[in-house]
């Protein structure tokens, strides 16, 4: 066995061991998830939030948890959610875990929830959606005509939107901030893959254009922590831990033996 | 004519689409409403372009017999996901839905965690202090790692607080400058196609 299908078994044993071992881990809540939580927190049955399911199913394992524990915020506190997509296999699974979240509390499509589908090409999407919704999406997913359904009563375009929540894989948030917040001036914030943290944390959340971010399945664990309940996000930190001190010693493992290498060699 | 309507209507579209970005949306509403739409109606035009030109590419292969089985698999999995949307519709509950929620997507996802152990693979290999700014690289990336542990964050908090202080100014520093750099560049290849002066569209540069 060569040492890169060892390093791949050690990795291998190491997330199943903490998959099904009997560890979980304790998270500190970090200042842009606080945020996220405070702003939510804030609103209330009369506010209308947007929730962009931007991501494809390549990302829906991480994707997955930070939206359930949006949404599952959003719904406690009664806010009415336009869903949407903007990627074709984002629609797909978004539309499964809206419904999800809406059953547990009981909520009835079109009165407390809709989904509005896709629409491609983000920019053009959220252009359109500045001017005019229904102009954008003449029915919701389902094929209802928008002026059918009484969650969408007197929301007409971003203007009528209390807050956009784009859960992203990639760099979508960045054109809502630059169509939504800086043309039509709606509240931006973003649920994103850890991996892209770094593109919003600095720039985008640091200046102030998203007003909240949560980062990768550990942004959904904390966000789950504020919620009280362990979900998914809490139950993968485990198996995310191990994955990094694996990471972290096999760094180290792998530089000893260069050192002892170049060692050898003189 | 041929390769001067091209650049003309580059040219005007170009225009329209900088004047809708820049001017007030509540007086061009129509035209920048129209702009959205047909982006998008472009946009779509062009995924159906991509899709045809993907089965010719695989029709030409099958019949050159390169790869006979691996191509013959590729066609007929490309066709089931076009045909079940034509039988049973894409409406949640219908079998395109049940063949994307229980085949598709999860294929995706457990291809895309295999990136996993070939991080965990070049991570061992490649990452190694063999001059100065490599061993600062790599103990850098061993602080950023650590850092992202909640067992860390509880006991260690300096080294949390030294990742946010790593990702706030040294790394957003350099990747300002990355951006800075792309957006000029995208600002003068975005201006050059739309003055003529490139014209990739018609496969020149």
């Amino acid at each position: 066995m060569g040492s890169r299908q060892k390093v791949f078994l050690g990795l291998a044993l190491v997330m199943i061991f903490a998959i099904l071992g009997p560890f979980s881990s304790k998270v500190t809540v970090s200042e842009p998830v606080q945020e996220t939580f405070d702003y939510i927190e804030s609103l209330d049955s009369n506010s209308v939030v947007m929730v962009s399911f931007d991501f494809e199913s390549s990302s829906f394992p991480e994707m997955k948890p930070l939206a359930s524990a949006i949404l599952e915020h959003l719904f406690r506190r009664n806010v009415k959610v336009i869903g949407l997509s903007l990627f074709p296999e984002g629609a797909g699974l978004a539309v499964g875990v809206l419904e999800r979240q809406a059953k547990k509390r009981d909520l009835t499509y079109g009165e407390d929830y809709v989904f509005l589908g896709m629409k491609p090409q983000p920019q053009a999407a959220i252009l359109g959606l500045g001017q005019s919704i229904a102009e954008t999406f003449p029915d919701d997913y389902y094929g209802t005509p928008l002026d059918q359904l009484p969650a969408l009563a007197g929301v007409t375009n971003l203007d009528s939107i209390d807050a956009v929540i784009s859960v992203a894989d990639g760099d979508t948030p960045s054109h809502w901030i630059s169509y939504g917040k800086v043309r039509y001036n709606v509240t931006v914030m973003a649920a994103v893959a850890a991996s892209m943290m770094t593109s919003f944390d600095a720039y985008y959340y640091g200046s102030g254009d998203l007003a909240g971010l949560i980062g990768g399945l550990r942004g959904a664990a904390e966000y789950e922590l504020l919620l009280g309940y362990r979900g998914m996000g809490s139950r993968s930190l485990p198996a995310l831990s191990g994955a990094h001190m694996y990471l972290a010693l096999i760094i180290l493992i792998g530089n000893l033996i260069g050192w002892r290498t170049r060692k050898r060699a003189r | 004519m041929k390769r001067t309507i091209p650049v003309i209507l580059s040219f005007v579209f170009g225009m329209i689409a900088i004047v809708v970005t820049v001017a007030r949306p509540e007086k061009i509403q129509t035209a920048s409403l129209a702009l959205s739409n047909t982006w998008q109606i472009i946009f779509a035009c062009g995924l159906l372009a991509g899709v045809l030109a993907f089965f010719m590419n695989v029709l030409k292969r099958i019949k050159r017999k390169e790869d006979l089985f691996f191509d013959s698999v590729l066609f007929i999995g490309a066709l089931i996901m076009p045909t079940l949307a034509l039988i049973d519709g894409i409406s949640p509950g219908s079998l395109f839905m049940w063949m994307f929620e229980n085949v598709q997507a999860p294929m995706q996802s457990t291809v895309f965690s295999l990136l996993a152990f070939f991080v965990a693979s070049a991570s061992f290999r490649g990452m190694r202090g063999r001059s100065a700014p490599a061993v600062v690289l790599l103990i850098t990336a061993f602080i950023v790692i650590l850092g992202r542990l909640p067992v860390v964050d509880s006991y260690l908090p300096a080294i949390t607080d030294a990742v946010l202080w790593i990702r706030e100014f040294p790394s957003s520093a350099a990747k300002a400058g990355l951006l800075v750099g792309v957006g000029l560049g995208f600002i003068t290849t975005t201006l050059r196609v739309i003055l003529g002066v490139e014209r990739p569209y018609l496969g020149e540069r």
